[in-house]
């Protein structure tokens, strides 16, 4: 009984070195083993999370259709068209700064030749409407953008109805500046 | 001729697609024999490409609803997979894009049409027919902390009631009715490109919700979470989502007044009834 308390209160390893009394410490450590099971602590692995666009890039699953099904409406058309206006825009600017530095002649020359195309003045009526309805466009739009960035307007109802008014707008500007 | 004008504003709003906008004249008859276009792909095991397939199906035979035609066409075909719950809209499992609108296929009705196409919802990536994986969009869910968050240092959390008035439990009328159905955010162009990191119209609609809340402390974290170039402002008011949801809530509205709220343009009024005046659990 002391001896198998001794096997208790000692730790293992001081067991194991006591060989003359094999059959004995056997049975004292399988004693021990039944009495208090041996622990083991792993090492806490936090669980990988495999990222949403490896993991169905992995599994090669198909997008469902977006562009090519969904229902165009007014309020993602004019959006859309915004977007593209504003990138007509940024290639006039970009057109001129870079015409400015490379080309040889001045603006007026420039003027001077369209004028010697000798076009009748409906095509150059229509040729600027073209060069101004981006701008037209993006800048009633933009109003609206504005207006919708006070939180104001923006019940559905109130989005139709400024959409129209702004394309109404926007072909009232583009004429205008045609014109001039 | 004031008629005419008006029939034909009338049309011209209801095909733009605006909601409240119906024909009041125009019913056309439509032969209950229709033909329903459904978007099939088998898996990935099967190494088949995704397709069309045609079912012919008689409405008069099932249910109004688009969700009664789809389990129709299931006892037709059984290899037809797709998501449903409740059939009342209010588990938001039954999300698809009919006729190239997101809607709850369970309280949309079958459309007066000779051709019906449905699609898994948008820009998703599909495991099985109309089955689409949803990961990422519950996982921006989570990353707002859909949850009250008070600065409670007593640890007294849950022993007491939280008072609100009716004008601050009103705010959150439009901002809890939503299902987390998808319909808005796979709508979104923006959520679209974006995904993984626009939170999308769903989810901005639940952090306006939490921020608006006024039993709720921990607005300025919650909005500094939200302060950079992709969790809310890659949205520019597309608007689809509005259109979008089968609800009928407007994520697009909560989320301008959520942007205000961000840059600090607005503040978050005080509580306008203590929140803990009834802590104590008298009255």
């Amino acid at each position: 009984m002391a001896f198998y308390c001794c096997a208790r209160l000692s730790n293992k390893s001081v067991m194991g070195t006591l060989t003359k009394f094999n059959t004995v410490i056997r049975t004292a450590q399988y004693a021990q083993s039944a009495a208090v099971p041996k622990i083991t602590f792993k090492q806490y692995e936090e669980p990988k999370v495999e990222p949403y666009d490896d993991k169905n890039a992995r599994l090669q699953r198909p997008m469902s259709p977006h562009l090519t099904i969904y229902k165009p409406q007014l309020t993602s058309l004019l959006s859309v068209t915004h977007r593209a206006a504003g990138m007509l825009l940024s290639g006039y600017i970009t057109a001129l700064g870079v015409g400015a530095l490379v080309l040889p002649h001045d603006v007026a020359h420039y003027v001077t030749m369209i004028e010697g195309l000798n076009l009748s003045p409906a095509t150059i009526f229509l040729a600027k409407a073209m060069l101004a309805a981006p701008f037209g466009y993006h800048f009633a739009n933009g109003m609206r953008h504005l207006y919708w960035d006070t939180a104001k307007g923006l019940t559905i109802k109130e989005v139709y109805s400024t959409g129209y008014a702004m394309l109404a707008g926007a072909v009232a500007i583009t004429i205008f500046l045609a014109a001039l | 001729m004031n008629t005419a004008r008006k029939d034909v504003c009338r049309l011209l709003r209801f095909y733009s697609g605006a909601p409240g906008a119906k024909p009041k004249k125009v019913q056309k008859t439509v032969d209950p024999r229709r033909t329903f276009k459904v978007y099939r792909f088998d898996g990935i095991i099967t190494k088949a490409q995704p397709q069309m397939k045609n079912y012919d199906l008689d409405v008069s035979t099932c249910g109004k609803m688009v969700l009664d035609a789809l389990i129709k066409i299931k006892d037709m075909d059984p290899t037809l997979a797709f998501r449903r719950s409740c059939r009342e809209g209010i588990c938001g499992s039954c999300a698809i894009n009919l006729q190239g609108k997101n809607c709850l296929a369970c309280i949309t009705e079958i459309p007066p049409d000779k051709t019906i196409t449905i699609y898994p919802i948008p820009h998703m990536y599909v495991i099985r027919d109309l089955v689409v994986d949803m990961t990422h969009f519950f996982n921006g869910y989570d990353s707002i902390r859909p949850y009250l968050i008070r600065h409670d240092r007593s640890k007294s959390l849950g022993k007491h009631q939280y008072a609100q008035s009716v004008e601050d439990n009103a705010k959150l009328v439009g901002l809890y009715e939503c299902v987390l159905c998808a319909c808005c955010s796979t709508s979104c162009p923006s959520y679209w490109w974006n995904g993984r990191r626009f939170l999308g119209p769903a989810t901005l609609l639940h952090a306006y919700r939490w921020v608006v809340d006024s039993r709720d402390e921990d607005t300025e974290a919650r909005l500094y979470d939200l302060k950079d170039d992709f969790a809310v402002f890659r949205c520019h008011t597309i608007m689809n989502c509005s259109l979008a949801c089968p609800k009928g809530l407007t994520p697009h509205v909560y989320i301008a007044l959520l942007k205000r709220l961000i840059s600090k343009i607005d503040k978050k009024p005080r509580p306008s009834l203590e929140t803990l005046k009834y802590a104590s659990g008298n009255k």
